[in-house]
């Protein structure tokens, strides 16, 4: 390859690692906020893809991408909050409940979908977000069309991630979570209601994963399959735990991810002496490989998964 | 026989008599959501329903495939479930299920032993394909601390994609043009007389009293059931740290890599992109719904198993998809642990309010 054409080549594998990227980060920090208070919910691919299919049903049908977004938002809230109420008011093992829930999420929007669209002469496609490039910074060597030639949707997606980072540093609020999910009982001791911060966690974590769905579908893609996030949640579950619960390093795992997934489609369609299925196998094997380095060093909520029972109840 | 002791044996009929209207509750409950979609969907929930039943029970081809399908999640439920009571979660067998294949094929696609060798060496071929790859995700567990849940799911997709070359590549059949290997030969299992389900349903009843005196009349199975009541006690006790959840998964492999063989040689014949069919993933539900205990999942597997077979049949004579019954399996799992900490709950506060009014 020519220096040129090798420039373009890596440019645009950063520009489709981007947009591969934001839903996964979208459902990795919702993930994050639900386990920095003491909740591990498996059912993350289950709720990711209620997004996904709420948000394109109402796009389809209203003909808007922001309604269906925020469909998506919602419907991950609803799932979220079931959620909740099974492992945090009643105190269901949260794998099992977890597990259930992805196996329901995914069944059952596979039916949804054949039944909705039923009759629908060719698979029905929901309108897309205008692309919007940003004068002179879109002609960047390099990071340009990856970060300034995007459509609304993912720049809003970008700067909703960058303001949930922030904002989880600086609040007061993310000292209440964190003492959900370390140190329970101070929580409540400070007067705090465990139960509470932990629902609300569950809930707008599940919302932020709806989103995500809604963001590969809505934002990306246009049209609805079974399946269609393909283990993306499983991968934003994986990147809570690359990422050590920081945002930061979460946004920077789902872009290396979202680069690498980039690369597999491009190796697909070369001619090339490494068999393309070892390609489709990478991104989970380079996340496998990531946990093994950083799974000794981590600082895992010590709650994580510990359903709080106060004195008095006990 | 004191009449404390009567009291305490009639009180533990009385908790296992309400823990299966427990169940049942929770499972009517899922089937009225599933109802309430067929009724949205434009379709009629009681003529889906009797079709379920009559096509999965009191059809002969029902019972021949009900069994057939339930074998495997016989199988390869025994092994989660034993990995389960332990608190150490397998969620990979589909991953696991496909080497054991993969192994058996490679040795038995181009072999003519007698059956008398090659079946059982693609039992073993099977087992042990499947017990090296959940081995994988132990020693990930084990030497890296990586949580078991995401190493053995992340592990199915690597285990997709090595499926999807083999059968391109190495292990593919010449004489087709479609990515498939050659056909087991030798190693195919047989179908019993009668029934016409292939002799592998034997062997996963014959493992179901197996397992239930492995867990419960053997030092291993107490090690197993005191490792998920609290795990730190068994490691005070002296047994290594590690060995527990490896060992396990291990052991979880082999009954997913052995689900594996007997599918292939009884069923399918060939490997191909649908060599595991979801069977890991329902598994999973068998060995929960069972409460991880051999007759339950035994009861589970062949269940969901009747379940899906209906739904097959209901799906030809109404047009209701099979995703319907897949989503009310997944209900019937949300509905019965929804159910069992609901009593679980009311039970504490009846206890409390006793004491209350005791003390």
């Amino acid at each position: 390859m020519g220096e040129l054409a090798e420039l373009a080549f890596w440019t645009a594998i950063l520009a489709s690692g981007v947009r591969l990227a934001l839903s996964v980060a979208m459902a990795a920090i919702g993930e994050m906020i639900t386990e920095r208070a003491g909740v591990l919910n498996l059912g993350l691919e289950g709720t990711m893809i209620i997004g996904a299919f709420f948000g394109f049903a109402a796009a389809w049908r209203t003909g808007s991408v922001p309604v269906g977004l925020a469909a998506g938002f919602v419907a991950g809230c609803v799932v979220g909050g079931a959620f909740a109420a099974l492992v945090v008011g009643l105190r269901v093992d949260q794998v099992v409940a977890g597990l259930s829930f992805t196996l329901v999420g995914l069944a059952l929007t596979s039916f949804l979908n054949t039944e909705l669209f039923r009759d629908q002469p060719i698979p029905p496609r929901s309108p897309l977000p205008e692309p919007l490039a940003i004068p002179v910074l879109e002609d960047l060597p390099l990071v340009g069309e990856g970060l300034f030639r995007q459509t609304w949707v993912a720049y809003a997606a970008a700067a909703l991630v960058a303001a949930l980072a922030v904002w989880l540093k600086r609040s007061y609020q993310t000292i209440v979570l964190d003492a959900a999910g370390e140190t329970p009982e101070a929580a409540d001791a400070a007067g705090h209601s465990v139960s509470g911060v932990r629902y609300r966690a569950t809930i707008v974590g599940s919302g932020l994963a709806g989103l995500g769905g809604a963001l590969l579908v809505v934002g990306q893609l246009g049209f609805f399959n079974s399946n269609i996030t393909a283990g993306r949640g499983w991968i934003a579950l994986a990147l809570v735990i690359f990422g050590r619960w920081r945002p930061g390093w979460i946004v920077a795992g789902a872009v290396f991810f979202g680069a690498l997934d980039a690369l597999q489609f491009r190796f697909q369609s070369l001619d090339s002496s490494v068999p393309y299925e070892f390609f489709l196998a990478l991104p989970y094997l380079v996340t496998l490989a990531a946990l093994a380095v950083g799974s000794r060093r981590v600082n895992a909520p010590s709650a994580l998964g510990v359903p709080y029972l106060r004195s008095t109840e006990a | 026989m004191t009449a404390a002791a009567v009291g305490a044996g009639a009180r533990a009929r009385q908790a296992v008599s309400a823990g299966a209207l427990t169940t049942a509750v929770a499972i009517l409950v899922a089937l009225i959501i599933g109802a309430l979609l067929i009724l949205w969907s434009g379709g009629d929930p009681l003529e889906v329903y009797r079709l379920t039943v009559t096509e999965s029970i009191f059809a002969r081809t029902g019972w021949r495939d009900t069994l057939t399908q339930a074998t495997p999640l016989i199988l390869i439920g025994l092994g989660l479930a034993i990995g389960f009571r332990a608190g150490v979660w397998n969620i990979g067998a589909e991953g696991q299920m496909v080497l054991g294949a993969l192994a058996s094929i490679a040795v038995l696609g181009t072999s003519s032993l007698p059956p008398v060798i090659a079946v059982p060496l693609g039992l073993l071929l099977g087992a042990l394909g499947g017990m090296v790859w959940a081995a994988l995700a132990g020693i990930l567990h084990t030497r890296f601390g990586v949580n078991t849940v995401i190493a053995t799911l992340l592990l199915v997709f690597v285990a997709t994609s090595l499926l999807v070359w083999a059968t391109r590549t190495v292990l593919k059949d010449p004489d087709s043009r479609l990515p498939q290997s050659r056909v087991i030969g030798t190693g195919a299992i047989g179908d019993l007389p009668w029934i016409d389900t292939g002799y592998g349903v034997l062997l996963a009843f014959a493992a179901v009293p197996l397992l239930h005196w492995i867990l419960n009349s053997t030092r291993f199975g107490f090690i197993v059931r005191a490792h998920g009541d609290n795990a730190t006690a068994v490691y005070a006790n002296e047994e290594r740290r590690t060995l527990v959840p490896l060992v396990l998964l291990m052991l979880g492999g082999a009954f997913a890599g052995i689900a594996g063989y007997v599918v292939l040689a009884s069923d399918q014949m060939r490997v191909a992109s649908g060599t595991a069919a979801g069977f890991g993933f329902t598994a999973i539900i068998v060995a929960i719904l069972g409460r991880n205990k051999p007759y339950g999942v035994l009861a589970a597997a062949v269940g969901l198993a009747a379940l899906l077979v209906g739904a097959e049949a209901a799906q030809r004579r109404t047009g209701v998809p099979v995703t319907l019954m897949q989503t009310v399996q997944g209900l019937i799992v949300v509905c019965v642990i929804t159910a069992r900490a609901l009593v679980e709950r009311t039970g504490r506060l009846a206890r409390h309010a006793r004491e209350s009014a005791d003390g």
